[in-house]
């Protein structure tokens, strides 16, 4: 069974590539806007057998930004050991610490390459 | 010292030497690699030669010699160890054991034809140009660090909240394993705190890893890029430790400085420990600090490097062992007496006197755990002697069979080793015949081509329990029982149960061998491995499962020699029962006894009812009482089932000195041997596994 993998971003360009690159590598791939869609993709998919194992989200979204997204996620039972990814670019490297605070377990920083995706997400999820 | 006394001398070392060169021919088959063992191995050859010259025997040292030659071209890697070499150094072996044989039993068969066949292979091998430089120089790669590998020893303490960020840290060691060689993991687990205060979500690892790599540091530090934060993680290069492939600096350095090198603990772990002034992985692994095994894996791999220059051990002759457990029998059964002596004649004033036999009680059976343990070796070497066995038969027979050993430290009283390895063989060949199919068949299957046969050992509640399992055909229980009716040892309107029907395979005259085997299938085999293993006082069960394999578990007790048992009394006759078989002791109501048709008398338990055994009427004697709710029940078990014994009387318990009927009588049924009780009387031991079958009977 494919390896299912949340991505959580504002921008349909980013989704589509990240989307893309995951499923060639064989990944289920599953899409939300913003934080609060995540957190509603995520109750869709909040049965053991149905989890995403891993969450990549960008930090500057609208209604719910990435960091409040990931201690959310954090918060909820069923979610709080799914590794989070944040998205951040090169001016938000406070990010990084804040995005760690919030249990995040990694981020990557755009742009980024298909194969830099691929490493880090495999470093969660093989 | 005449000419015999030499022979002797000599047949006796070389059935030693023989015995080893065996187990060290097989481990090399697996480490072809492994120098020392080549070395050892040469050395043996070495030493029959020399001997056998010495002793005058110039055929044994002529033939000897060859072989010698040519692990002397192994030795100096001018000729690489394969299959056949191995099986001609194996076949080469069972020649010098025979011609060592053929010493004092002149009609002993030695194979002349193999013999010439050996010596004219052993030529071909010696005369073979210097071989195959390429191949060499791999083994000497995989060992050996090449130039461009770094040693890195990482250090991770990781975060107690690990978990929670979803990272997994045996993802990170195999991120690592992508582009490293992973030497070796160690775990410390001193930060686990007790259970109280544990939290389950929490990691509380420290790990320690040593890795091989071509690779930069950079890349490795890539891998913890996510969890430097809040992780502390050392890494530091250490590659000059490792200049041979194993750590060089071992062999200089103590237990303590090689656990907190490898990270299994801290140094204040250790300072600690030093203050005990006791052997520090024993302590560290008494706190829960390290495990045994993580102890014993360094202490071991220390012992290999430092090259166990000094064997501080002798050898001692069986004869003065077995003195040795007789008089220790005795001195228990003295003991015994005094002990009656002691609670007849003392009076609550002289509590001094109980306190002083209670010291001496103590001494002795201390005592008595130290000599039984002199006598315990481990399991392993006669495992590993199936292997040859294995790789013989499965040849001969087109199939393809690993047999993989588990627990071959765990030890076990010698005379229970030596009259175990025969029935174990017997299994073996069993799986080997019946159970594991052809390789083509296996694929039919779906399964692996390799068949696997799966010896362990391992001690469970006082007793050891041997196991052999494999993964094949499984038993066929319907073919089992039309055997059993056509060869009419059962009736076929007998109703079986599965496991008796599988039972079955072990008695007399069965086979279900399609075609008659040169080693098994002659129907003789398997009831003797039943017979064998009761005669030790063990069981044997099996468990199978069609297309999937079968199991057979052997239990027995731990030593042959003494048993801990409670004394009782039935009429005018003292029994033992061996303590590990003793559930409780009940006085019934009335109301709680029943006679159910087909299965007689029976006791309700609490809410159970178990059959009632009369031992008086089982042995036919005289019982004082015969009344289960006036008398004493003892409930026992064994494998599961139950049973409640109506006995008099409780003696009390003592340890029994097992003495053998057979040996001193004949065989009883029900009974596992004799012994003499403080007061001198006479007591049976209960076999209590036969006493159940009897009483289900």
């Amino acid at each position: 069974m494919a390896k299912k993998i949340l991505v959580v971003d504002d921008s349909r360009t980013v989704r589509s590539s990240v989307k893309y690159t995951l499923e060639k590598e064989g990944y289920e791939v599953i899409l939300a806007e913003d934080g609060r869609d995540g957190l509603e993709k995520l109750e869709d998919n909040s049965s053991i057998t149905d989890r995403p194992k891993m969450i990549i989200t960008d930090v500057n979204m609208p209604n719910m930004d990435g960091i409040t997204f990931t201690s959310e996620v954090k918060k909820n039972r069923n979610f709080k050991f799914v590794p989070v990814l944040i998205l951040t670019t090169e001016s938000q490297d406070k990010m990084k610490l804040k995005g760690k605070e919030a249990g995040a377990a990694g981020w990557l920083v755009k742009p980024f390459s298909p194969e830099q995706l691929i490493g880090v997400v495999k470093k969660f999820v093989r | 010292m005449g000419e015999e006394t030499l022979i002797n001398i000599f047949v006796e070392e070389s059935e030693e030497i023989l015995e080893e060169l065996e187990i060290d021919l097989i481990q090399l088959e697996g480490n072809p690699q492994d120098d020392e063992l080549i070395n050892k191995i040469f050395r043996s050859m070495h030493t029959l030669k020399g001997s056998a010259g010495l002793t005058g025997l110039t055929d044994i040292a002529d033939f000897v010699h060859h072989a010698e030659d040519v692990l002397d071209k192994i030795r100096n890697h001018s000729l690489q160890i394969n299959y056949e070499i191995i099986s001609l150094l194996l076949e080469s072996r069972d020649i010098i054991e025979a011609m060592v044989k053929q010493i004092f039993n002149p009609e002993y068969h030695v194979d002349q034809q193999k013999v010439i066949e050996i010596s004219t292979a052993f030529k071909f091998f010696l005369e073979a140009p210097v071989s195959n430089q390429g191949a060499k120089d791999f083994v000497e790669e995989k060992q050996k660090l090449s130039e461009e590998d770094s040693v890195y020893r990482i250090k991770l303490k990781l975060n107690n909240n690990l978990f929670e960020t979803g990272t997994d840290p045996l993802g990170l060691i195999k991120e690592l394993s992508d582009f490293c060689d992973v030497l070796d993991i160690n775990v410390n687990l001193s930060r686990i705190p007790e259970i109280y205060e544990l939290n389950p979500e929490g990691c509380y690892l420290t790990l320690t890893i040593f890795v091989k790599t071509s690779d930069s540091l950079k890349r490795l530090q890539d891998v913890f890029i996510f969890i430097e934060f809040y992780n502390e993680i050392e890494i530091e290069e250490v590659t000059e430790d490792f200049k041979d492939g194993l750590d060089q600096t071992l062999a200089e350095k103590l237990t303590g400085e090689i656990l907190v090198e490898r990270g299994i603990v801290e140094e204040e772990d250790i300072e600690e420990a030093l203050e005990e002034q006791n052997r520090i992985g024993e302590i560290l692994s008494k706190r829960g600090k390290v495990s045994k095994k993580q102890v014993e894996k360094v202490v071991g791999e220390q012992t290999k490097v430092r090259n166990i220059k000094e064997k501080s051990s002798i050898k001692v002759d069986t004869y003065k062992l077995e003195q040795l457990m007789n008089s220790m029998a005795e001195l228990v059964i003295s003991q015994a007496k005094v002990r009656d002596l002691v609670f007849q004649f003392h009076n609550n004033k002289e509590t001094e006197f109980v306190t002083a036999f209670d010291e001496v009680d103590k001494r002795i059976k201390d005592l008595q755990e130290e000599i039984m343990k002199v006598r315990m070796v481990p399991i392993g070497d006669t495992f590993i002697r199936f292997k040859r066995l294995v790789r013989d038969l499965s040849k001969k027979q087109g199939k393809e069979i690993a047999l993989e050993i588990k627990g071959k430290e765990t030890e076990l009283d010698k005379n229970i080793i030596e009259q175990i390895a025969d029935p174990l063989k017997h299994m073996i060949r069993n799986s080997i015949d019946h159970g594991i199919e052809l390789p083509e068949e296996r694929e039919q299957e779906g399964k692996n081509r390799v068949g696997k046969i799966t010896l362990s050992a391992y001690h469970k509640e006082g007793s050891i329990i041997i196991k052999v399992v494999d993964d094949g055909a499984g038993l066929d229980k319907d073919k089992i029982l039309r055997k059993a009716i056509d060869k009419g040892i059962v009736n076929r309107e007998d109703k079986l149960k599965d496991e008796d029907i599988y039972q079955l395979i072990f008695a007399p005259g069965f086979s279900t061998a399609q075609v008659v085997t040169e080693t098994s299938g002659r129907g003789v085999g398997m009831d003797v491995v039943r017979s064998n293993i009761e005669r030790l006082r063990g069981t044997v069960n099996i468990s199978t499962a069609l297309n999937q394999g079968t199991t057979f578990k052997i239990k027995l007790p731990l030593t042959l020699a003494i048993i801990d048992g409670m004394a009782i009394k039935v009429g005018e006759e003292n029994f033992i029962i061996p303590m590990n078989a003793i559930y409780e002791f009940i006085q019934p109501a009335p109301e709680h006894l029943k006679t159910v048709k087909g299965k007689g008398e029976v006791v309700k338990v609490r809410d159970n009812y178990i059959t009632l055994t009369r031992l008086h009427s089982l042995f036919n004697i005289e019982a004082k009482e015969t009344d289960p709710t006036k008398a004493i029940v003892v409930v026992v078990h064994d494998e599961g089932k139950k049973t409640c014994l109506l006995v008099d009387e409780i003696l009390g318990q003592q340890q029994a000195v097992v003495k053998s009927l057979e040996d001193n009588y004949t065989y009883v049924e029900g009974m596992a041997g004799a012994t003499i009780l403080g007061n001198g009387n006479v007591a049976m031991i209960l076999d209590i596994s036969t006493i159940i079958k009897m009483a289900l009977r």
